[in-house]
């Protein structure tokens, strides 16, 4: 899908462009003898009647009865659903379930803070951070060029966006943004927000730091905005 | 019969395709439409997708799903038309001269032999071994208006240039506003497609509420809604979480847990928990920027529901639609919960949702083909292992013919049921499936249980 952002260059000036993400198909792929790509299906494997506790009727059975269970799966077929299972689906939904896999209809969310034993350091309300890239925000040119050797071995990219003109004069535009981190041979950090925040693509998503790398051939441009929120630490 | 590579380039066409246009509600021309140096536009027209597919041996006419669009006067003239190999699209549409184009005209049509059935060529993946699809329009619209100018019943779309986006505001009043046209396809020069057309307001039923708005479980997130079919019955049409202010998202809460009833339904809302459901009683209104019967592969379906006084109940799934970015705009305390105000009507004067007649789905019980099972004993303890072969007995694609399946339970193990399951439609391939699995896992102090 096509979205479209405001982003600002070295002299703060913006334009609206678009964006989409990039993906490269894998050449290589499973294929079938007659060379045709297999299809995917999903099917019934179990459901939530059939768990464990529920086959022995309990919510918390004791080990007996775990141990006593063998004679019932030895004499009988009492754990599949031999109508239902292989049954092939569509699409699916997940939802909020509580232990004994019913539905619940509300739940409060909570983000627990673990410290390196394992143990719970702290209980706290998650932070919903609103998309701070879309509407009037514009993506702000932080004046931060970071080499490319310098920021290989800092941080990891997860993703990567190409960013896009619209029209002759955003051509322009993102053309000289990319001669110019080209020829500086550098990442330029973007900012959403106010202008230093990570940039959140999407209400209640991640936030990532953006950097955007600049490529130029001959008349052509490549801008590409590479997204990390994982950072190289040394052990 | 239509090879599987082909049907694959049509559903992937129609899947790329939907998301190359953005879509505009026609008040939105001058702030949502890029501005671009000039920009092509064509009327679109209602119909249904379809592809030319001409090979060696058959020309065919084709809609995604491989389906063919038995036309025989199409097929002769895009004979006498097109000479080479290749794959060629277009929107296929009934010609009801002077009116405009509307899909149900052409499913009610497509069946009667001397209705004017017609096809406008927007598109061309590949010709004469040549591909296209990566090409330039400019490129495209040479080899097609090569192809069809001549054409009597398939041509091509006929675009014309404008260099600023109040032009594009003057086409719509006049092509969609004054002459009912459904709406317009703006091609931007260097630039995105975007599909402009008028505004859709609906009224609609609440049927339930969901909680968890920015991951707040005490505000509103979204409202599920659905139109009236008869006295009891609803069809699920869809969700709605934008549009509501702060405030709403509090208030109406108020008047949605006053009403809440059962259901032994469970309809998954945007925040992970299903739907709460409500009496229905409470009308709202909501506009959206397009509404779609079918997705890139299949006709939209959604639960028919029955509301019997106190609690609801599922009926079966019926077809439905999808609004495309709904938007709440108000409650309708003026309106009530009738089939005159909230009913089907306002969705079939917009778009077809009859129910293809589909393969009557018939099924016997399984049959057990194969059964093993294996027993090992330790300290007392038995671990089980147990081997399944059982053929579906369904003549329909909900289906496979077989199944495999695998118990391992081991009362000692963390996870102590494991289960594994494999399917085919091919009986020695599935037999085999079988036989190796418990060659690799029966070992030694495995003992097969005989009854």
């Amino acid at each position: 899908m096509i979205r479209y952002i405001k982003i600002e260059d070295e002299n703060k000036r913006d334009a609206e462009i678009t964006f989409k993400s990039v993906t490269q198909k894998n050449k290589v792929y499973l294929a079938l003898k007659n060379r045709e790509k297999p299809i995917n299906k999903k099917v019934i494997k179990s459901s939530k009647d059939f768990t464990l506790e529920n086959l022995i009727g309990k919510t918390e059975p004791s080990q007996k009865e775990y141990d006593s269970f063998s004679e019932e799966l030895i004499n009988g077929d009492k754990e599949i659903d031999f109508e239902l299972f292989g049954k092939f689906i569509d699409r699916t939904d997940r939802i909020y379930t509580d232990k004994n896999l019913n539905p619940v209809f509300n739940v409060n969310l909570t983000e627990k803070v673990f410290d390196t034993e394992g143990n719970l350091k702290e209980e706290r309300k998650p932070t919903y951070l609103n998309s701070n890239i879309s509407g009037e925000n514009i993506i702000r040119w932080t004046g931060k060029y970071i080499p490319k050797n310098k920021l290989y071995n800092k941080v990891v990219f997860s993703s990567k966006y190409q960013i896009k003109h619209i029209n002759g004069l955003t051509f322009d535009f993102l053309y000289k943004i990319s001669k110019t981190l080209r020829d500086k041979n550098s990442f330029m950090m973007l900012g959403g927000g106010k202008g230093n925040e990570p940039l959140v693509f999407n209400d209640g998503g991640k936030p990532y730091r953006g950097f955007l790398e600049g490529k130029v051939k001959d008349n052509s441009y490549c801008l590409i905005l590479h997204l990390s929120n994982q950072e190289y630490k040394i052990i | 019969m239509i090879q599987e590579n082909i049907k694959q380039i049509l559903r992937s066409y129609k899947s790329k395709q939907a998301s190359k246009y953005i879509p505009v509600r026609g008040d939105e021309i001058l702030t949502k439409v890029f501005d671009c140096e000039k920009y092509g536009i064509s009327t679109k027209y209602d119909g249904h997708l379809c592809f030319i597919v001409k090979d060696k041996d058959k020309t065919q006419l084709l809609n995604f799903n491989g389906e063919s669009f038995k036309r025989d006067e199409l097929i002769n003239e895009i004979d006498t038309l097109v000479k080479k190999e290749g794959i060629i699209v277009g929107e296929i549409y009934y010609n009801n001269v002077g009116e405009r184009s509307r899909s149900f005209d052409l499913v009610k049509n497509l069946k009667v032999k001397d209705s004017s059935i017609q096809i406008v060529i927007f598109d061309i993946l590949n010709y004469d071994d040549v591909l296209y699809e990566n090409s330039l329009w400019e490129e495209k619209r040479e080899i097609i208006l090569k192809l069809f100018s001549k054409g009597k019943n398939i041509f091509p779309i006929e675009e014309i240039e404008v260099e600023s986006r109040k032009e594009i505001k003057t086409e719509f009043e006049d092509r969609v506003n004054n002459k009912n046209q459904e709406g317009l396809i703006v091609r931007g020069f260097n630039g995105p497609i975007f599909k402009i057309k008028p505004k859709l307001t609906f009224d609609f039923a609440i049927l339930g509420f969901s909680m968890g708005y920015s991951d707040d479980y005490d505000l509103l997130k979204e409202l599920l809604f659905g139109v009236k079919i008869d006295n009891k019955e609803f069809l699920i049409i869809g969700k709605v979480s934008s549009g509501f202010t702060m405030d709403q998202r509090t208030s109406f809460l108020k008047d949605l847990n006053r009403i809440i009833v059962d259901s032994n339904i469970i309809e998954p809302s945007g925040s992970k928990t299903p739907f709460t459901f409500v009496k229905p009683e409470l009308v709202i209104e909501l506009e959206s920027v397009d509404i779609i019967n079918n997705t890139s592969d299949q006709k939209i379906r959604k639960s028919l529901i029955k509301f019997n006084g106190t609690s609801y109940s599922k009926v079966e799934n019926k077809p439905s639609v999808s609004l495309i970015s709904p938007v709440f705009k108000g409650l309708r305390d003026d309106k009530k919960v009738e089939t005159d105000q909230v009913g089907i009507n306002q969705i079939l004067r917009i778009i077809d949702l009859s129910e293809e007649k589909e393969e009557i789905s018939n099924k016997s019980n399984s049959k057990i083909i194969k059964k093993e099972v294996f027993v090992k004993e330790r300290k007392g303890i038995k671990m089980v292992k147990k081997f399944f072969l059982w053929k579906t007995n369904s003549n329909s694609n909900e289906y496979p013919k077989f199944v495999f399946y695998k118990i391992d339970y081991s009362p000692s193990r963390g996870d102590k049921l494991q289960r594994d399951i494999k399917i085919s439609d091919n009986k020695s391939q599935i037999e085999k499936i079988f036989s190796d699995q418990i060659k690799s896992d029966i070992k030694k102090g495995w003992d097969l249980f005989r009854n």
